[in-house]
């Protein structure tokens, strides 16, 4: 005896955005670049979307328009000192005569250079379109529609806010030096110093937010290539009630759901079994 | 604020003392009457140069942070003055860890000077990076040095006032300007004219602010 359950494309999207909803995830690193020290974490969400189902033979479900949005946010530590020359100031003496010493003159001071800690939030979002094989699971007691991500690869290029980045270090650098007497005509030659270095390590900073970006992506269910989603699931065990119950006699019967196959006709997501 | 305190130099400060006396002396730069230290030599050789007319010399010191002693310049180990030059002991670029600190002299087993004691004819110089209000005791009497942000004015304007440094003149428990007004960026010289164990050492003060005619009179030159 078969049994034949269809899910329309609605259906399939109705069910597919419950799975959207719940992905989501975050994680953190840090590491060192020259003089900066930088803490950064990464947040992704998914949201949207628009499934498809691909008749049989190719059984696919083709979900374009994913929304990925999600922020990285940065924390970039480093000591002026390691990176800017030593400046002695004032720039000029001033000599005093004391009667009893004699005609003093004020020694230089030289500047210690403080940290700066410059802390950014880069908000992206990006379109994603996948594509999903179907696959009937055995799940123990219930059969699974499980969906399987075709391997794909997230790109969200986040070279167009390096500029943000060194906005913001030429900000905090330039309000931090501004605080130091006598070194005002230098400000802009030091910060363009201190940003000559971050420039040299910025691609390898915008590359490593890139890479945790992809790393959570891929670490969210939906988008694992090796983690099965559930779609649907089927209980093997599957109780058929006469039509005309209570009347005496017709007692519920337990069938077994015994194999489960899945493809899209027409399509509709149609699962076939045999019950034994 | 800046950290100031004569019996505690940073980097910020310097310490003068004049040598009357033609001798040879050994010299160091301290964190404590104990530990090791690294010692130069100054040889005051006998000269009829009059008091006030000497020439100034310079000693700096250097933050050694692997031996966690400070360092005099090689060309500074040993100097060679006139009786009534005097010298300046200050500091090159602060390292980080740094302590503070205070120097000493003596001749054979005797303490000639010791900077956490000024006293007569020796000064103390701070240069004001932090603007805010410093208030010091000489005696029971509170006084100040105010120092105003060098943002508050014009880069020329600044520059000009920046190169006025103030001398105090301290007689007993007497300072010449009871309430300074400077810029970040200036540098205040205390003299003592007379004198024993004299120290300048912030404190937080809440109490009224010294008078508004207060205001110093100093000299430029150079």
């Amino acid at each position: 005896m078969d049994a034949t359950i269809a899910i329309s494309e609605p259906g399939v999207n109705v069910v597919l955005q419950k799975a959207i909803a719940l992905a989501h995830g975050s994680k953190a690193d840090s590491a060192t670049w020259g003089p900066f020290q930088v803490g950064y974490s990464a947040a992704v969400a998914l949201s949207g979307g628009v499934a498809t189902l691909e008749n049989a033979p190719a059984n696919k479900l083709d979900l374009t328009g994913l929304n990925v949005a999600g922020s990285v946010s940065a924390h970039f530590t480093f000591d002026l000192g390691l990176i800017l020359p030593t400046i002695c100031i004032p720039p000029f003496q001033v000599c005093i005569d004391i009667p009893f010493i004699g005609t003093v003159c004020t020694p230089q001071v030289c500047i210690s250079w403080p940290s700066v800690t410059v802390g950014i939030t880069l908000p992206f979002a990006f379109g994603l379109d996948v594509s999903f094989g179907f696959r009937v699971d055995d799940l123990g007691s219930q059969w699974g529609i499980v969906l399987l991500i075709d391997p794909f690869s997230p790109r969200f290029d986040f070279t167009p806010m390096g500029a943000l980045i060194i906005a913001a270090i030429q900000n905090e650098v330039s309000n931090t030096l501004g605080t130091i007497p006598l070194i005002g005509g230098l400000i802009a030659g030091l910060v363009n110093t201190v940003i000559g270095a971050f420039s040299g390590v910025l691609g390898a900073v915008l590359g490593a937010f890139s890479a945790l970006v992809n790393l959570v992506l891929s670490l969210l269910d939906l988008l694992n290539v090796n983690i099965p989603v559930r779609l649907l699931t089927f209980d093997k065990t599957q109780t058929f009630v006469p039509a005309n119950t209570p009347l005496i006699g017709d007692a519920p019967v337990n069938m077994n759901l015994a194999v489960l196959q899945a493809q899209v006709l027409d399509h509709e997501l149609v699962a076939e079994g045999q019950l034994a | 604020m800046d950290f100031l305190n004569s019996q505690h130099l940073t980097p910020h400060d310097g310490f003068i003392h004049p040598f009357r006396e033609a001798g040879t002396f050994t010299y160091s730069a301290r964190v404590s009457d104990f530990g090791d230290s690294r010692e130069g030599v100054i040889v005051v050789q006998a000269a009829k140069v009059v008091i006030g007319k000497g020439q100034q010399h310079d000693i700096v010191f250097h933050w050694d942070t692997a031996a966690r002693v400070f360092v005099p310049r090689n060309e500074d180990l040993k100097k060679v003055i006139k009786q009534n030059d005097f010298i300046v002991f200050h500091f090159a670029q602060a390292e980080p860890g740094q302590p503070p600190c205070f120097i000493q002299g003596h001749e054979g087993d005797k303490v000639e000077f010791d900077s956490r004691h000024l006293r007569s004819h020796q000064a103390f110089s701070h240069f004001f990076l932090t603007p805010g209000d410093y208030s010091y005791r000489l005696g029971r009497e509170v006084h100040s040095v105010s120092v105003t942000g060098h943002q508050q004015f014009s880069v020329e304007e600044h520059e000009k006032r920046a190169q006025e440094a103030i001398v105090i003149m301290i007689a007993g428990n007497n300072p010449s300007v009871k309430h300074a007004k400077i810029v970040a960026g200036q540098t205040v010289i205390w003299a003592i004219e007379k004198g024993e164990n004299v120290s300048i050492e912030t404190f937080a003060f809440e109490g009224s602010k010294p008078k508004e005619n207060d205001r110093h009179a100093y000299r430029k030159k150079g």
